[in-house]
């Protein structure tokens, strides 16, 4: 498959190909965004991720394959630039619990739905860089190279300021730290040829 | 369950996009490419407050409409290119005119040859970066007549440096995957890989260079890194087509003598073993873009990137050209046989519509 720096270098005289970005991509877009600001904002910044990541399309840095953690980063500064609608979305959470979970046992769904909404005021009052970083990390799934990449930031500061919002979460949702154990995450990026 | 895992549960049961709301975003999106070719599309909203307070120095109708039709707008009012640039695009502009285009006769063939290098990235499964250049050439055939077949000779891409030791034959690979031979595409009205007709919209450039560049700073507002970046990019991405006539190419020399910034970064540049004068201009996100034209002729040579600081993810350094184009264009009695239809085999790219390219009445605009 052509990598998705390939694709964006071609449109750059070929502008129609860009279109493959959208269809590769859209889906994840949108559920990070319905995750952060709820199902009614995500259609908007769905699409218009995809305007301005095809306006800057020659500002991609080529150096990576996948156009992901760009796509999310984009998506990231129009939530932001919607603060209403996160925020919004954070304040149900806190009143009436999530949307939807998945947790099979009941009590624990009881736990949870608890703890969710006290991580979601806790969500709310995170520094806003914090909080891109850990829910680029969390619900955009991406790695701390990616989080780094989205964001143009060192991937040493995307260590604290997750290690940073962790904390805070912990804290607010009474649970007691765990040990710090590298879950072995694989990258999102389609690489290695 | 630890503060992570909760936070991954609630996000779990997103559920996908409706399919409404994803062909609805995908429209927009194939709309918006749609409207602009190598040209950007304005953003109505901040065009508006771009232009709200040129208008308000002397509101009325007579300025909007001086405005819109590029009689006024912002070249001119912040100076322009530095004094020896500005004197040799004019030089530039007027041996251009001198040295007047090949013509296309009937059966023939304009050739246009482009040289690129660009460059790509890889990150390993090692998590390690490495970057390279890599190689892009083609030629594209216009017919004298848009509506016979177009022919696109891609060549085969090789990585002609590579940044990181011990990355030599992964660069290669990455070069070459998919573009491993050397691929000839046809379609009527250059409609490769089942894009619209191909059409760079040049008549609607203004041939005065005041109001072309008045024109270029309107449609690219609110884009880019700056307007006098954009307006700069507008004009190289325009000329490195390879189609732009002598009288259009005098034009957007002299425009380029008009934005702030421009001026001679190197007076014997070369590229692909043609010398010419680089005029340039450094851009805040740390990239010199250049063009290079021969002062003898007036002829593009090409445009050319320079990177002015050092990389973070890999080792290309402050310094380093990190990609250039290089465009000839000759008339030709042929073009090569054979190749697949619209570049695809007459296949849709994406699994959406259906192979347009080969409905030769389909028009050309959009």
């Amino acid at each position: 498959m052509t990598s998705d720096n390939e694709i964006i270098r071609r449109s750059w005289d070929n502008p129609a190909v860009f279109a493959e970005m959208y269809d590769r991509h859209a889906t994840s877009v949108y559920r990070y965004a319905a995750r952060r600001a709820g199902v009614d904002t995500a259609d908007d910044i769905m699409a218009e991720t995809f305007l301005v990541a095809f306006e800057r399309r020659n500002r991609f840095d080529s150096a990576f394959e996948s156009a992901l953690p760009w796509l999310l980063g984009i998506a990231t500064v129009l939530i932001r630039k919607q603060r209403g609608s996160e925020a919004r979305f954070l304040r149900a959470v806190v009143a009436s619990g999530p949307p939807a979970m998945v947790v099979e046992n009941h009590d624990d769904r009881l736990d949870a739905d608890l703890s969710i909404r006290a991580l979601a005021g806790a969500i709310r009052k995170l520094p806003a860089r914090d909080r891109d970083a850990l829910l680029l990390y969390a619900w955009g799934d991406l790695d701390y190279e990616g989080v780094a990449l989205a964001l143009n930031i060192p991937v040493g500061t995307v260590r604290s300021r997750l290690n940073r919002a962790r904390r805070v979460l912990r804290l607010s949702a009474g649970i007691a730290p765990a040990k710090e154990v590298d879950r072995g995450r694989t990258s999102t990026a389609p690489i290695v040829r | 369950m630890d503060e992570l895992q909760l936070l991954r549960s609630f996000g779990k049961n997103v559920a996908d996009p409706s399919v409404d709301a994803l062909s609805r975003g995908r429209r927009g999106l194939v709309e918006h490419i749609g409207l602009q070719p190598a040209i950007a599309k304005p953003n109505s909203k901040k065009r508006f407050a771009f232009f709200g307070g040129t208008t308000a120095l002397a509101a009325g109708a007579l300025v909007a409409t001086l405005v819109f039709t590029d009689v006024l707008g912002l070249a001119g009012w912040r100076g322009g290119a530095d004094a020896a640039a500005a004197s040799a695009l004019s030089d530039a502009a007027a041996a251009a005119i001198e040295n007047s285009d090949p013509v296309v006769g009937p059966g023939q063939y304009l050739k246009i040859d482009t040289e690129a290098v660009f460059t790509g990235g890889v990150q390993t499964a090692e998590w390690e970066h490495f970057a390279y250049l890599g190689t892009q050439d083609s030629q594209m055939y216009i017919p004298a007549d848009d509506a016979d077949d177009w022919v696109l000779v891609t060549e085969p891409r090789a990585a002609i440096k590579v940044f990181g030791e011990g990355f030599e034959e992964e660069a290669q690979e990455s070069a070459r995957a998919g573009f491993e031979e050397e691929q000839i595409s046809r379609a009527p009205y250059g409609s490769f890989d089942n894009s619209k007709p191909r059409d760079w919209r040049l008549d609607d450039l203004p041939r005065d260079p005041q109001q072309l560049l008045n024109y270029i700073y309107r449609v690219t507002a609110g884009h880019g890194v700056s307007a006098d970046g954009q307006a700069f990019d507008f004009i190289s991405t325009t000329l490195r087509t390879g189609v732009v006539p002598a009288e259009l190419r005098a034009a957007l020399y002299l425009a380029a003598a008009g934005i702030p910034g421009v001026e001679i970064t190197d007076e014997a540049a070369t590229l692909n073993g043609r010398t010419g004068v680089a005029f340039g201009r450094e851009e805040k996100d740390g990239f010199l873009h250049e063009i290079i034209i021969d002062p003898e002729t007036g002829l593009l040579i090409g445009e050319r990137t320079v990177q002015l600081f050092d990389s973070k993810m890999d080792l290309v350094f402050a310094g380093e050209v990190v990609g250039w184009t290089a465009v000839t264009t000759t008339v030709v009695d042929a073009a090569p046989a054979g190749g697949s239809l619209c570049g695809n085999g007459g296949e849709p790219v994406n699994g959406f519509g259906s192979g347009q390219c080969s409905d030769p009445n389909r028009p050309r605009t959009d």
